[in-house]
């Protein structure tokens, strides 16, 4: 059991610089989610927690001791790895003593812990196949039960779910945020899917070439969306954004049409707002949208329009069966419409 | 990603490097420069080397046999490369049209270049010999006349090339086999519903995507034939008349026959600047033909 | 069904070729092997004899008159140990020379490889000499050893870039050191191309007839050489000559033919797959 603490961490490839300079602090029994788009330094940053990769410049604490020079294992951590990474000359049985192994326990513990985490995971029957004999979805089971045996202080996963199908992916989901509240063992885990990042985090760590962008619960992060970059990165589809000139309680699009926001300033910004936030009005009010597209989903209807310069998508009710060519009227909540800066990008609050 | 390498690990992996690299340079490096020193010096049997500057290399410039010994070396390397790189690719081709090649042959297929070299010397001095030779026998079938094969002095550098080739040409095969196996099969079905016929096809589309596989076999036979030396001295040792005297055969017989180590030092560098030169300017090639 | 007769005729061509090849790299041996069972009559014999009675005269005289067992054993000892030495020193630099990406220990083993014998054969006779060594096991091992450690250090190169750094990385975090990995997973997972290794470094080695033909002694000189010194023996006792050939053709040429899925590619030294 851990906490974690990072303090001015940097990492260079060479003149490359990956991590330009990052504090972060994670909770004993918290769950992590490190998401970004891929190359913005998430696994990397992961391998540094893990030991694998030193960094550059900065400090990290593990339980507020210096963990710097501490190897992976001192560290006592177990990683689940994107590929798994199983041994593929062991059994399952011997991938998971494995690490025991190094520990020097004694054969009956082993036993005992290799047999527990197998039982947890269900892979009892598959104890002494070798990984080549597994299936996917069974190979990451091992991994994860490789990392559970050990009963580390972090469990770090490097996104584990990539080489799955859609469909064992949100069963396996599912179970690891299962996993995690029975174990209550600090988590991290790295992914680019927003979807992972949102069901399972306690906090999210939104990532941008190196930098945090924000972080926060899932809720937090989705609702008071810290920038443009996190705003446009968390939720599907992404949030639109509008540039518009702020009035006393309203904005004004390009094409002249004046929408009611709350929170507005003056001057010019970007209006977010996600395609669930559109509401339908009466013709002749608001914002009139030509229909380009539609997808119906069954449980709501996605449909694409332009507003000025900027294609929009906006959710509906499926039972309007919207037509292409047809022309819909959208008001936006004003509560849940969001501001940004034009030239940063940071949220206007 | 090798900068993720803890400064201790690094150690530990240049630790596991120091024992070979400790015994190359024992039993390599320092042997070479030994060699490219002594190739300045006189080396008087029963007295003290001394230094003499460039005059063992003056003398090989000098020596008749020195340059007969290159164009001996080259002659050979020249015929015997042709021979193999054009009979290899045939085979290759033929190998490659078969739908599953053979255990079988394939093992009979590396035969020839797992004998050792003394032995593929001995095999064919019995099946050349001028007079009790099955080889003079099988082509009065034919109604050629009989040959001294090894003992002539002008047909002793074809003949060598013949048995070198017999011993390699497997070996370029199997490697232009490798080539041929690795060019996606798509720009032949390609090349076909452009309407090339078979001939077009290998010359335009086989051929070009191929010489860098040829180039590689051509690197890996210039080595072994430019320092020719096994095949040679149990048959002919440089004979008949030096007419297969290549460099390397001159060069132990300088240093182990006469023992003259200075002057055969000189000769020893000069072939080696020969296999490097060839060698890095086919490599310069492999760069140009790669796609 | 034209192109199907077509096929059919191009398919027995194929196959006609192949045997003639196949029978032109096969002849000189079968040659070799007839005439070590000839009598030495017969193996002189013009025209020669392609129907003989086969005599085992030729292998009981080399058991007999020469010490082919001796010179066995040399060749056995020497090869040996070559090998054990290049796998001993090879495996680890392969092995460091992966994990650290570094291309300079592969490339100076191959410089190694294509420098002729006669550059190093000097300083090491000179060398062996005064240290009393000439003809002396050591000699042979180490010079011989010089041609196992770059085979090793080849074959085993991509073998070891072939593991997932994933999976060294979960040993990492499993706990093990540099040395712990690769004993219980580099090791383990390699095996089938230190096999390799090991059978192309003991045939190459075995095959190497340049260093022990200045560096053996008559005690200690291995079957490639004696082999070369029963030609020199007065009048040649061909038969004998091709019985010593036959034998000391059949190590390297069983071994390679177990491995020869893998040959080529050990042999071009990884610029080619086979």
């Amino acid at each position: 059991m851990a906490s974690i603490s990072l303090r001015g961490v940097e990492k260079r490839f060479g003149a490359v610089e990956v991590i330009p300079s990052l504090d972060l602090d994670i909770e004993d029994h918290e769950f992590v989610v490190f998401v970004g788009p891929s190359g913005c330094g998430k696994s990397t940053l992961l391998r540094i927690i893990a030991g694998l990769e030193p960094v550059s410049a900065g400090e990290l604490r593990f339980a507020g001791e210096r963990a710097n020079e501490k190897s992976p294992a001192q560290r006592n951590v177990a990683m689940v790895f994107q590929d798994y990474a199983l041994y593929p000359h062991m059994t399952v049985y011997q991938n998971m003593a494995f690490g025991l192994e190094m520990r020097r326990m004694t054969r009956a513990e082993i036993d005992e812990r290799v047999r527990r985490a197998a039982r947890m995971l269900e892979i009892e029957p598959m104890l002494g196949r070798h990984p080549r004999a597994l299936s996917g979805g069974q190979r990451q089971r091992v991994a994860m039960g490789r990392a559970m045996v050990r009963d580390p202080s972090v469990f770090l996963f490097d996104e584990p779910l990539s080489n799955l199908d859609a469909q064992l992916r949100g069963q396996v989901r599912t179970e690891i945020k299962a996993l995690s509240q029975r174990l209550r063992t600090t988590m991290i885990f790295v992914t680019h899917d927003q979807v992972e990042a949102m069901t399972m985090a306690d906090r999210i760590v939104v990532l941008q070439r190196g930098v945090i962008q924000q972080v926060g619960t899932p809720e937090e992060v989705y609702e008071q969306p810290a920038n443009r970059f996190v705003a446009g990165f968390i939720g599907a589809p992404a949030m639109n954004f509008l540039p518009v000139t702020q009035e006393h309680g309203a904005v004004r699009l390009g094409n002249g049409t004046a929408l009611r926001v709350d929170h507005t300033r003056s001057g010019p910004a970007i209006l977010g707002v996600r395609p669930e936030h559109f509401v339908a009005a009466p013709p002749g009010q608001g914002l009139a949208a030509e229909l380009l597209l539609v997808e119906p989903l069954g449980s709501d209807t996605l449909v694409h329009f332009m507003a000025g310069e900027v294609r929009c998508i906006a959710r509906v009710r499926p039972e309007t069966r919207p037509q292409p060519g047809q022309v819909l009227h959208f008001t936006v909540q004003p509560d849940r419409a969001h501001l940004f800066d034009t030239e940063s990008g940071a949220a206007m609050r | 990603m090798s900068t993720s390498l803890s400064s201790r690990q690094r150690g530990v992996l240049a630790l596991l490097s120091v024992p070979a690299v400790g015994f190359t340079v024992l039993m390599v490096a320092f042997p070479v420069a030994y060699t490219l020193w002594l190739s300045f010096r006189a080396t008087p049997l029963g007295h003290a080397s001394h230094f003499i500057g460039t005059a063992n290399y003056a003398r090989l410039l000098h020596s008749a046999d020195f340059w007969n010994s290159i164009r001996v070396s080259l002659l050979l390397y020249v015929l015997s490369l042709a021979m193999e790189l054009v009979c290899g690719t045939a085979l290759a081709l033929l190998l490659f049209r078969m739908q599953r090649m053979p255990a079988i042959l394939r093992s009979i297929l590396i035969s020839p270049f797992m004998v050792p070299p003394v032995v593929v010397g001995m095999m064919f001095l019995i099946i050349l010999d001028p007079t009790i030779g099955v080889a003079n026998w099988v082509l009065g079938w034919f109604g050629i006349a009989p040959s001294a094969w090894l003992a002539s002095p002008m047909g002793v550098i074809p003949t060598i090339a013949l048995i070198d080739t017999w011993q390699w040409t497997p070996f370029v095969a199997l490697i232009v086999l490798g080539g041929l196996q690795s060019l996606p099969p798509s720009v032949y079905e390609a090349a076909r519903i452009d309407g090339a016929p078979p001939h077009r096809v290998f010359w335009r589309i086989t051929l070009p995507l191929l010489r860098p596989t040829l180039v590689t076999a051509l690197i890996l036979r210039s080595v072994d034939l430019l320092r020719f030396f096994d095949i040679i001295y149990v048959t002919t040792q440089g004979g008949p008349l030096n007419a297969s005297n290549t460099l390397n055969i001159f060069t132990f017989h300088i240093g182990f026959e006469l023992f003259q180590f200075g002057y055969a030092s000189a000769l020893a560098v000069t072939l080696t600047a020969l296999v490097f030169g060839v060698v890095l300017a086919l490599n310069q090639l492999r760069r140009a033909v790669a796609w | 069904m034209e192109r199907d007769q077509k096929s059919a005729a191009a398919r027995v061509l194929i196959a006609v070729l192949a045997i003639i090849a196949a029978a032109l790299i096969l002849t000189p041996l079968v040659w070799m092997v007839l005439s070590s069972f000839k009598s030495s009559d017969q193996v002189t014999a013009y025209p020669p004899s392609l129907l003989f009675r086969p005599t085992l005269a030729n292998y009981e005289n080399l058991a007999r008159t020469t010490s082919f067992l001796a010179y066995a054993r040399n060749s056995l000892i020497e090869s040996g140990g070559a090998t054990l030495l290049g796998l001993l020193l090879g495996i680890p630099a392969a092995y460091a020379a992966s994990v650290t990406r570094a291309s300079w220990p592969a490339l100076a083993t191959l410089s190694a490889r294509m420098a002729p014998g006669t550059l190093f054969l000097v300083p090491w006779y000179l060398a062996f000499r005064d240290f009393n060594l000439i003809g002396s096991y050591t000699a042979l091992i180490l010079t011989q050893g010089v041609i196992a450690l770059p085979i090793v250090i080849w074959v085993l190169l991509p073998v070891f870039d072939a593991i997932p750094r994933s999976v060294l990385e979960a040993a990492q975090v499993d706990g093990c050191g540099v040395l712990r990995s690769l004993w219980r997973i580099g090791l383990p997972l390699a095996r089938p191309g230190i096999v390799i290794a090991t059978i192309l470094s003991f045939v190459f080695s075995w095959n190497f007839f340049l260093f022990a033909l200045v560096l053996s002694d008559h005690s200690t000189k291995p079957l490639v050489v004696a082999a070369f010194n029963f030609i020199g023996e007065g009048s040649t006792d061909w038969g004998g000559l091709m019985a010593a050939a036959t034998l000391i053709t059949l190590p390297p040429l069983v071994l390679a033919i177990a491995v020869q899925r893998w040959l080529v590619a050990g042999l071009t030294l990884g610029a080619v797959k086979g």
